[in-house]
């Protein structure tokens, strides 16, 4: 059996990456996947234990987030349309509306 | 269990070993004599117009997620498919809410004008 | 032992996979080739799922990830000029730097802390947790109301979908 902690280094490995993207990267569709990457992370770590615990709670919460992620990445990216007709890019420096 | 799926990994390792070999085989045996006209990307004989990254239309957006939500809805159908038996009459009752409900989207989209081409 | 020794030579190639293919995807500067090898780390994600049994949530995985939602986010790319974007140079400031030292950090603690301690709790009662039929079963009795929750979201995705992307709010011109 391969012991839980290696899938867990992983999926930190998965979601740091993802994190690191998110705070380097300029345009806004990169961005984006990098959080998917992170949360595609989590549901690793939660088939995970799910699977060690012989447990199905897990999995579930697996669903819903994938669930929440399609939702997420319709009005996610429809507001990224938006954007491009509105300022004809979508280089994330240029969105600064809400910057104080 | 997973040796179920090893004819999955041969089948795997057989494509790309096919998509790779033809690759290499048309490098290693072919002739190479390129000309401007060769190096074009074919597009069914006649000469391509433009550059190779226009834009698509952005009304095609509509269409591609509303195939995405109810690619949702199909993933929720599989595990009720399995079970139908077993839930029986009660499963039918809640799967028919779910579809209800998707359904006022979909007739939302409709009436919106969202699916019209003109 | 020809299984486990198996099981650890997957594990390590799809690990390392999903790892190098996700470093591809925040480092390259075309964002069609950050989004096949977004792809190639979902996939090889799907593999760690199978390996740790539960082969319904792989092909969930491959169906709504791999397919659904990355073929949304292709369809977006090839929507809008991405020429000016994939031009600029990486800007460095000291925010961006602080920011992946502490998420390096972040990492190493994270490592120390999961792979040194081991998942305790009760086990279940389920031998098998990844086959449709049981994720079925519980979906329909225990988590049945976050299952129609589900479809509102659905539905609330799709009106604020359509909203924000629908022919007035575009203007009249499509190009």
């Amino acid at each position: 059996m391969i012991p839980v902690q290696a899938y867990f280094v992983v999926s930190a490995i998965l979601f740091i990456i993802g994190v690191i993207g998110a705070i380097t990267r300029r345009n806004a569709i990169v961005v984006f996947m990098s959080i998917e990457m992170m949360l595609n992370a989590v549901n690793l770590t939660l088939i995970a234990t799910s699977s060690y615990l012989h447990s199905i709670d897990g999995v579930m919460f697996v669903f819903f987030v994938m669930t929440v992620a399609a939702a997420e990445a319709a009005v996610g990216l429809a507001i990224f349309l938006m954007m491009y007709r509105k300022k004809d890019t979508i280089k994330l420096d240029e969105f600064n509306l809400l910057k104080g | 269990m997973l040796k179920a799926y090893l004819p999955v990994l041969i089948l795997v390792l057989v494509a790309a070993g096919f998509a790779a070999f033809a690759v290499v085989a048309s490098y290693l045996l072919g002739q190479h004599k390129p000309t401007r006209v060769k190096m074009a990307p074919y597009e069914c004989g006649i000469a391509s117009p433009g550059y190779g990254r226009t834009r698509i239309p952005l009304r095609y957006y509509t269409v591609a997620m509303l195939f995405l939500l109810f690619d949702l809805e199909v993933v929720f159908l599989y595990p009720w498919a399995v079970t139908f038996k077993k839930l029986g009459l009660f499963g039918l009752v809640e799967m028919m809410v779910f579809i209800g409900i998707l359904l006022v989207g979909y007739i939302y989209v409709w009436k919106k004008g969202a699916l019209e081409w003109d | 032992m020809a299984v486990l020794i198996a099981k650890w030579v997957i594990f390590v190639i799809t690990s390392l996979l999903a790892i190098v293919s996700s470093l591809l995807m925040i480092t390259r500067r075309n964002t069609i080739h950050s989004a096949l090898f977004m792809i190639l780390a979902f996939v090889a994600s799907a593999i760690l799922y199978l390996l740790l049994g539960c082969q319904f949530m792989a092909m969930i995985q491959i169906i709504v990830y791999a397919g659904a939602v990355m073929m949304l986010i292709l369809f977006v790319i090839m929507m809008i000029d991405l020429s000016k974007e994939e031009k600029l140079k990486m800007k460095v400031t000291r925010t961006k730097i602080a920011g992946v030292i502490v998420s390096v950090l972040f990492m190493l603690a994270l490592i120390l802390v999961m792979g040194l301690n081991s998942v305790k709790g009760k086990l279940g009662a389920l031998s098998s947790i990844g086959d449709a039929k049981t994720i079925g079963t519980l979906l329909f009795t225990k988590y049945l109301l976050p299952f129609e929750v589900a479809s509102i979201l659905l539905l609330a995705a799709m009106v604020g979908a359509v909203m924000l992307s629908k022919k007035k709010a575009f203007g009249g011109e499509d190009q």
